[in-house]
């Protein structure tokens, strides 16, 4: 792959000659002369140093409008234009594209906004004009000291990372494959799917989601486009955009691949553990299979829990056991990366009230393992039992809320799925049993979305009691054993001790336990909740904070299934993008460092929000344009102002000042 | 600045009089002074706009050289606290702005005279009350005779 090429000369390319500035005026077919008498505007202009041209027009971005810059800068010899319109979002590029085309840099165009932030807002005309004059001056002074900026293309290498393989992982994974991106998927777990393997049905149509979801599994793990790597961790990530870096470390399995998944080794091993895909709920063995649609369906061996019998290499028929296998690190390089890692269930045991763990509460479990029990490969069959005794209960009060709009454990955020599932598994219970007495303990029902509203009538006309009320405890009777769940019906204003035979806690989404180290190897910043932060909460919410590297799915906040694989599609598509176009196009509009005044004191490196300056072997800082932002937090960040950001370096920021501010005074330069 | 201290509190003046330097980040402060002109919503003359990157690269020194050149007050206009397009740059603002006003007190001038502010690009109202803010603090800072000026 060609290396892009390295940063221009350091030294700034200063315009030398004098420049010939041109000046358009709109009118804007009255918005803007309505209040600003555009012709005094441009009569001002020209006596304003170094301009060439000061005209006015009807519409500026009108054909004949254009038609008027393009002459200019035959015609006239100008090397910079200032158009005085409406704002720089709406035809900026407009003019910036006219002058492109005429042979000049589109970044010698300064756009004067003289509509929205002048003519609009002002009330008198006088005002309106000489407001005007001075945003045009301010303009005309700043444009100046324009430079030409680079576009450059970036090569990038055609291979995407996506982290995670769960829902969201699989379907972002499966989307570039089908765009014809080679794809590596990592997963730190044996198994692909994720958390939607771990329920029994999905709401709002009651599907089963392993159906929903194995052709998806199928799909990734027989995709010739998709690598897929199991039980594997990233050990590092270096790079930007176009080229990552990434070393993941595969712990061994000690199954080799030619496992024909025939299931003797586990039928033979002695030991017995909880399996924490069934969230505790049934046993497993030392050698295993998570579930039995697991994608890849080689068994694995729990090194922790294995006495070390040889059983299971005895009986194995292929031979493929092996005890001696070794941890494997390999090294990819990606051009763009998807981070889908998903969530943990908040574990409840935070919240002392609940006891939930603690002895003679067993009978307090989780959503997530009420969903476990109700699955027909369940120990207990499908049926619902009381973990403590194994009775089927009469009375099953459920508790939403535990551990978000908490602010007691810190999570002000709502889960946003947890009115849903708690629903859904009140009405497969209730269809199943409607004699059970169901009460769901709420403190809002949020059921935004198409049939969803619809979801929670249905569960209401099943007779599941609703309390609105967050419990403040779970209480024990010491004697009988019995719970009873401490509340208020705060629509009533009554207290409420509610007996339960089991009580169910709707336990909230929580950043997962990995993020932390896996958060700081991406150099992707994060909320204040964990979650990784989005670039723009509404118009990029499948961007990180770093160019390059999309988030989908639970990582960006709580989500249900619909959002997350929306998301990932979402991440797909931006993921995809440059490695199927085969390069970036980026406007090198970054900070240039003077070396003469630097002091090294990396204060630039350290307000970096996208770590793209970094200090090369001989000393020196360097700026990494292809991951720059052109944010200028460096600026004011620096001690020597060594490093300006170009187009908006201090002395031009200062001669714009100049002009705004009613009388210059002489000299006034702080720095620049 | 013999000048700016002669406009300063000698001569009586109404509100036009006033000379503001709004540093507005590139999106939510600009793009709210854009929804603010959409929607016609009129604020005074005398504010005027800088056109910044991020809120985040609005220097001490462009502040202390608007006041300098005769600015009455300035303000900073970023987008909103995690919103902020470049991560964090309106948190670092908002930071080097509390310090700076700690700077003004201590050398006897109002801390009204600078100010950090948060739009929304989707509601010019966040911005016009953000400069009508700066109208009216600087207002009374100069009827309690504190501003930068004297």
């Amino acid at each position: 792959m060609p290396e892009p090429e390295k940063t221009e000369k350091a030294a700034s390319t200063r315009p030398e000659t004098k420049p010939k500035i041109g000046v358009f005026v709109c009118e804007c077919g009255g918005n803007i002369s309505g209040k600003v008498r555009v012709q005094d505007v441009a009569t001002f202009a020209k006596t304003l140093p170094d301009v060439e041209v000061a005209e006015y027009n009807f519409s500026m971005c009108s054909s004949v409008g254009v038609d008027l810059i393009k002459k200019a800068i035959e015609e006239k010899g100008i090397d910079r234009t200032v158009v005085c319109s409406c704002s720089k979002a709406q035809h900026g590029p407009t003019f910036a594209r006219a002058i492109e085309e005429a042979g000049l840099n589109k970044h010698m165009h300064e756009q004067v906004n003289i509509r929205e932030w002048d003519s609009w807002v002002t009330k008198g005309k006088n005002e309106a004009t000489e407001k005007a004059k001075k945003s045009l001056e301010a303009g005309v002074n700043r444009s100046r000291k324009l430079e030409p900026v680079e576009t450059r293309q970036i090569p990038v290498t055609k291979a995407a990372l996506v982290i995670g393989g769960g829902i969201a992982g699989c379907r972002a994974a499966m989307d570039m494959a089908n765009l014809g991106v080679p794809v590596h998927l990592v997963e730190q777990l044996p198994t692909i799917g994720g958390h939607m393997t771990q329920l029994f049905k999905t709401f709002p149509t009651n599907e089963c989601p392993q159906c929903s979801i194995s052709p998806l599994t199928n799909g990734v793990a027989n995709n010739k486009n998709i690598t897929l790597y199991t039980n594997a961790n990233i050990k590092n990530v270096e790079g930007s955009i176009g080229k990552f870096i990434v070393d993941i470390e595969i712990k061994p399995r000690y199954v080799e691949s030619n496992c024909t998944s025939c299931g003797k080794c586990s039928e033979n091993c002695p030991v017995e553990v909880p399996s924490e895909w069934d969230s505790g709920m049934t046993y497993r063995k030392a050698i295993y299979k998570p579930f039995p649609q697991a994608i890849p369906a080689t068994y694995i061996r729990d090194k922790n829990a294995c006495i070390e019998c040889n059983t299971c290499i005895n009986v194995c028929p292929v031979d493929a056991v092996n005890f001696k296998q070794k941890k494997q690190e390999v090294r990819l390089e990606v051009g763009t990366i998807v981070v889908a890692i998903g969530y943990d269930e908040y574990d409840p045991a935070e919240i002392e009230a609940y006891h939930y763990g603690d002895p003679g509460f067993e009978n307090v479990i989780t959503q997530l393992k009420l969903e476990r029990m109700m699955t027909p490969v369940s120990i207990t069959g499908g049926e619902i039992l009381r973990p403590s005794d194994g009775n089927v209960p009469k009375k099953i009060v459920m508790i939403q809320c535990v551990g978000s709009r908490n602010d007691q454990v810190g999570n002000k955020y709502c889960t946003g799925v947890c009115c849903m599932f708690a629903l859904k598994n009140a009405q497969i219970i209730k269809d199943k049993h409607p004699e059970m007495d169901i009460t769901i303990c709420y403190i809002d029902i949020r059921t935004p979305g198409l049939q969803y509203e619809e979801f929670y009538k249905r569960a209401q006309q099943l007779g599941v009691r609703f309390i609105r009320g967050r419990p403040s405890e779970i209480a024990r009777d010491p004697a009988t054993g019995q719970l009873h769940v401490i509340t208020e019906d705060t629509l009533s204003m009554t207290p409420v001790k509610l007996a339960a035979d089991m009580v169910v806690l709707s336990a909230a989404m929580v950043p997962p336990k990995t993020i932390g180290t896996l958060g700081s190897k991406l150099h992707v910043l994060r909320s204040a909740e964990g979650f990784i932060k989005e670039y723009h909460i509404k118009m990029n919410p499948t961007s990180s904070s770093k160019g390059g590297i999309f988030i989908a799915g639970a990582i960006q906040g709580p989500k249900d299934i619909t959002q997350s694989v929306a998301q990932a599609g979402s991440a797909a598509a931006l993921a995809a993008a440059p490695l199927v176009k085969g390069y970036i196009e980026k406007d090198m509009l970054v900070p240039v460092i003077d070396e003469a005044l630097c002091v090294h004191c990396n204060s630039c490196v350290a307000v970096c929000p996208v770590s793209a300056i970094s200090k090369s072997e001989d000393g020196k800082f360097v700026v990494n344009d292809v991951a720059c932002k052109s944010c200028g937090l460096c600026m004011p960040a620096c001690p020597t102002a060594a490093i300006q950001l170009k187009n908006f370096r201090d002395d031009q920021i200062h001669d714009e000042i100049v002009a705004l501010t009613e009388k210059p005074r002489e000299g006034g330069h702080v720095h620049g | 600045m013999v000048e700016s201290k002669k406009r300063g509190c000698d001569i009586p003046r109404d509100r036009h009089d006033h000379n503001i330097v709004v540093f507005a980040c590139n999106e939510c402060g600009q793009g709210a002074f854009n929804t603010a002109g959409v929607a016609r919503m009129m604020y005074d003359a005398s504010v005027t706009i800088v056109p910044v990157q991020c809120s985040g690269m609005i220097s001490p020194a462009m502040i202390m050289d608007a006041l300098a050149e005769g600015a009455d007050a300035v303000g900073c206009i970023g987008c909103c606290f995690g919103a902020c397009h470049f991560v964090n740059g309106n948190f670092l603002n908002m930071h080097r702005v509390k310090m700076m006003k700690k700077l003004f007190l201590e050398m006897g001038y109002s801390d009204q005279i600078i100010n950090h502010y948060t739009a929304r690009a989707a509601e010019g109202e966040t911005a016009v009350g953000d400069v009508e803010d700066i109208l009216e603090r600087l207002e009374r800072a100069e009827k309690e005779g504190g501003t930068f000026k004297q």
